[in-house]
């Protein structure tokens, strides 16, 4: 909520009392949203009917008067809630009320809290829901008690709480609270610490796991040693935890007792764990003898992406030539793009094209010359574009891509190269190659609706040189169903070559297969084989993904030489490139680069393209200042695709138009609705209000949050028309509107 | 064997009697004559006439395979369709569709798909002059949804 | 570049802008962008959107391609009868 608002008194006042009003006279759902508001306004002249209503018959309300007391601190509130806390049966508005007492810093109720970390408390005449044999409240109840003893413990008697939560850790039928519990000792100071001592001594490795992690919120010397005493455990996932916490911490002794560990494990953790370690601590790390903390060291140099030439990685990298480690190589050549120690260029320019260079080293090679920028990374980028094997040409073009954003003659020969990508002269077409059918642009597609055409004889398809392709004769009719078998794609090229897919036994009920499973099926030669699913990237030839990536990289370049290029790739008859290069173009757009010379393929685009199309070149289209495109604008406002229709309402603020805008807020579809309605939110507050007001109301309030938001930008004027609404005698809008008011306070 | 349909656009008045005398035929009980005609009202604006434009070869075209589809589904048809093409003035024939059939139900139902694909099929537009002075171009149905059906 | 010549010639609501226009474009031009082409010469006209180009036989689609001179039509949306 505003400042502004909260400093209108009056607003404040009327707002309160039609609150009071509803939560006085009307059912449970309403009560419980009018109290969630009145706690959001924090405002005391409101305490006194949220006090009464801590004895609301309905628990619901209850609770929620709980929750929102939290927001309001006044001492007042303490002995009500302390009453409520023993006499209200339900265990969820017993957790409401702690929290609230904790919000209040109420450390007089650590007495009730100390009973109720140990156990029910009946002596106490504490009141409890009658359960059968569903879930005991108490346990939540007990877990809030115990927490909130760890806040008051610099305030309150230590060893009482203390002796309490050790009854309740220790109950042997009580559950599992060894997280909650360590994390409030480690609050209560030595005499805390001297407890996680005794505790650590008899405690299971589990337990003294969570012990390990606890400490990780201390912060005196005490626990810091007991850390220190947990990387002597001989459970190595304890060790592991004291490592976490002792980096959450930054205590350089747990850093020097990690890094000796006899764990491969947990040296490698120490690495990843601690920031901005030292060349010297690296350089030691990079001679351990397992390459797993070799490698951890090599992805902490990457992380911490600063420049460390003295670092030996060129002579590490050597030694390594001999042996068949391309994992840590490539981890060594990924740090010595970001260390840049002296030697490494020339490494790399020597072993990228070396015959017995391994393929994973050979890609990381590519994309450090990425970052290296030497004197040969350009040449020896542009030749790895035509190779064969798509992972290598899309990683030299992604570092081509880095080098073109750079100044200097190698960014401008990147330019030249990613410019004769994107118009498809770096590698050239194979002789007799068809386009797929699917990704031809297809203009006079229907755009948003699904066509049965295909069956249509007299549709006729033109590849890119114009020639027809021969189209089926007369439709196909055929009563024969054909089963498809469901093909999983997946997401990403990277997740496609890398993932191994088991070939899954196909029957009705399928049986799940673990790790174990897989030894003992191998050792019996019944193991499923393992086949790699392909990506149906991968089967894109050369000549049209180095252009489609060319086209993305060069968005990102920002350079204006490579408008040209795009324009033309815009122009293809390839699908994923005319996105690719509309996309492209929007990017340069957005850095400030003239694109008006894009204007007339951008609007073949956003007026016949299909939706998928349109929509980006609308987008791409608004970074134009022309009259003709501010009446195509209006035109699409209106368009039959919702998605192309959004895009358009988002652009015309560019324009001098008008769009009925309190209309589109109302309109059937719902990306129409949010642009209109975020559009509108712009204009002045006698506009906006009653459109907003509308947006709010439609599909029973599916876009009250984002109304809210909306709404919040204009001030003290909305709050006339939300008290107008809280007042209806229309149940569906008083709860809309009291909706809206909780999320505007959020 | 003489023809069963007719179709075209003319700059000459149309002729009731020759469309009905197209399509009179001994064996057809039913003749169906469809007149479209300038009016004075167009949405509360007083019209004092129309001006007709036409693609010339396609629409002939297109009359035609409209004819063709309507003697196709209503078999036994016989059918004159003309257009005008040029201006009008109130009371002003602007198409004359006639059907005849052996039974009445085809020549209605035949007439009735003529006219309504031409509203939407036809290249062929109005412009309506009005008292003030004015003259618009009536909005129509986009030829680029029935180009992709 | 290899450019070919068109004749547009204007019927129904077009006919305010005159007979027709004459312009190039290059050789293998879709009709998608000789609409465009047609947009801006007809400064942002918007019925260009809700238009067909036609030959003298038949409607063009828009991913039809021009390799030589042409004489088209462009035909508003029509309301005969």
């Amino acid at each position: 909520m505003s400042e502004l608002m909260i400093k209108d008194d009056n607003n404040n006042m009327k707002l309160s009392d039609s609150l009071k009003k509803i939560l006085s006279e009307n059912n449970e759902v309403e009560q419980c949203l009018a109290v969630q508001a009145l706690g959001g306004l924090a405002d005391k002249g409101n305490l006194a009917i949220l006090i009464k209503h801590l004895r609301n018959p309905d628990e619901d309300v209850r609770c929620d008067v709980g929750k929102a007391l939290c927001l309001i601190k006044d001492e007042s509130l303490i002995a009500p809630l302390l009453e409520n806390l023993i006499q209200d049966p339900i265990g969820e508005a017993k957790v409401i009320y702690i929290a609230a007492l904790e919000a209040q810093g109420a450390i007089q109720c650590a007495d009730i809290l100390c009973v109720l970390a140990s156990g029910r408390g009946e002596e106490e005449d504490i009141a409890w829901e009658e359960y059968g044999t569903g879930w005991d409240d108490w346990l939540d109840v007990q877990i809030a008690a115990i927490k909130t003893l760890g806040v008051f413990a610099e305030q309150i008697d230590r060893k009482k709480a203390i002796k309490a939560i050790l009854v309740g850790l220790n109950d042997p039928e009580g559950q599992d609270l060894w997280a909650i519990a360590t994390r409030a000792l480690v609050k209560f100071g030595d005499e805390g610490g001297d407890t996680l001592i005794d505790l650590m001594r008899q405690a299971s490795a589990l337990k003294r796991k969570s012990i390990a992690i606890a400490l990780g919120e201390g912060q005196s010397e005490q626990s810091a040693s007991l850390l220190a005493a947990a990387m002597q455990d001989p459970d190595i996932n304890v060790r592991k935890a004291a490592v976490k916490s002792g980096a959450k911490r930054n205590l350089k002794e747990i850093y020097t007792l990690g890094i000796e560990d006899a764990s491969a494990d947990v040296r490698a953790m120490v690495l990843s764990e601690f920031n901005d370690l030292d060349d010297e601590v690296l350089e030691k790390a990079l001679d351990d003898l397992q390459e797993k903390v070799q490698i951890s060291a090599c992805e902490a140099i990457i992380s911490n992406k600063k420049l460390r030439p003295k670092l030996k990685l060129v002579k590490k990298s050597e030694q390594l030539l001999r042996k068949n480690s391309p994992k840590l190589l490539s981890s060594l050549i990924g740090a010595m793009a970001v260390a840049k120690p002296k030697g490494a260029s020339d490494f790399i320019e020597d072993i990228v094209n070396h015959s017995a260079t391994d393929f994973a080293v050979r890609l990381a090679c590519l994309r450090a010359l990425g970052d290296l920028n030497s004197s040969k990374s350009v040449p020896l980028l542009s030749s790895a574009c035509a190779d064969e094997n798509q992972e290598t040409r899309l990683a030299a073009i992604g570092s081509l891509g880095k080098i073109a954003t750079g100044k200097g003659a190698n960014a401008e020969k990147s330019i030249e190269i990613i410019s004769s990508a994107i118009l498809g002269d770096l590698v050239a077409m194979p002789k007799d190659w068809q386009p797929d059918e699917d990704n031809i642009v297809d203009f006079d597609k229907h755009k948003g609706a699904k066509q049965d055409g295909d069956e249509d004889s007299r549709k006729i398809r033109l590849d890119r040189e114009g020639n027809i392709i021969e189209a089926p004769l007369g439709p196909i009719n055929s009563d024969i169903e054909i089963e498809e078998k469901e093909v999983l794609e997946p997401l990403s090229t990277l997740d496609a070559i890398m993932a191994a897919n088991v070939e899954v036994p196909a029957c009705d009920n399928a049986i799940q297969i673990d790790e174990a499973d897989i030894e003992f099926l191998e050792m019996t030669g019944s193991a499923p084989k393992k086949r790699k699913r392909q990506s149906p990237m991968a089967k894109i030839p050369a000549h049209i993904d180095v252009r489609r990536l060319a086209a993305l990289v060069g968005g990102q370049t920002g350079r204006g030489e490579l408008l040209e290029a795009l324009i033309k790739a815009a122009a293809d008859s390839d699908k994923e490139l005319c996105e690719a290069s509309v996309e492209a173009i929007a990017c340069l757009a957005k850095v400030g680069i003239d694109i008006s010379d894009a204007q007339r393929v951008l609007l073949r685009h956003a007026t016949t393209g299909e939706a998928s199309l349109s929509f980006r070149a609308i987008r791409a289209l608004g970074y134009i200042n022309s009259s003709i495109v501010s009446k195509v604008v209006v035109k699409l406002s209106n368009d039959e695709n919702d998605l192309v229709r959004s895009e358009a309402i988002k652009i015309s603020k560019n324009y001098d138009i008008e769009l009925d805008l309190a209309s589109l807020c109302k309109n059937g579809a719902r990306k129409t609705r949010i642009a209109a309605a975020e559009l509108v939110s712009e204009l002045s507050s006698d506009k906006a209000i009653p459109a907003l007001c509308a947006f709010a109301f439609v599909e029973d309030g599916v876009h009250k949050k984002l109304a809210a938001k909306l709404l919040n930008t204009h001030e003290a004027k909305v709050y006339d028309v939300m008290i107008e609404l809280l007042n209806s005698d229309e149940p569906q809008k008083r709860i809309i509107a009291l909706e809206i008011l909780i999320a505007m306070q959020q | 064997m003489s023809a069963t349909i007719h179709a075209s656009l003319t700059s000459d008045k149309i002729n009731i009697q020759g469309a009905y005398d197209f399509v009179a035929d001994d064996a057809h009980g039913a003749i169906d004559v469809f007149v479209g005609t300038v009016r004075n009202l167009h949405e509360g604006q007083n019209v004092l006439g129309i001006t007709y434009d036409a693609h010339e070869g396609l629409a002939k075209n297109v009359f035609t395979q409209i004819c063709l589809e309507a003697q196709s589904r209503w078999q036994g048809t016989k059918i004159y369709l003309s257009h005008y093409n040029g201006e009008l003035d109130i009371g002003g024939i602007s198409i004359i569709i006639a059907v005849s059939s052996a039974h009445r139900a085809n020549s209605f139902e035949a007439c009735r798909y003529i006219i309504e694909e031409i509203k939407k099929r036809a290249p062929v537009w109005k412009q309506e002059h009005y008292e003030n002075g004015r003259s618009e171009w009536l909005p129509g149905h986009s030829l680029n949804e029935a180009n992709s059906e | 570049m290899n450019e070919i010549t068109l004749n547009i010639k204007f019927f129904g609501g077009f006919r305010k802008f005159g007979e027709g226009l004459s312009f190039a474009v290059p050789t293998g031009s879709t009709i998608a962008t000789i609409k465009a082409v047609l947009l801006e010469k007809l400064n942002g006209e918007t019925l260009v959107l809700d238009s067909v180009l036609a030959n003298d036989n038949e409607i063009l689609r828009d991913d039809d391609i021009l390799n030589s001179d042409a004489s088209l039509s462009i035909l508003p949306p029509v309301c005969g009868g």
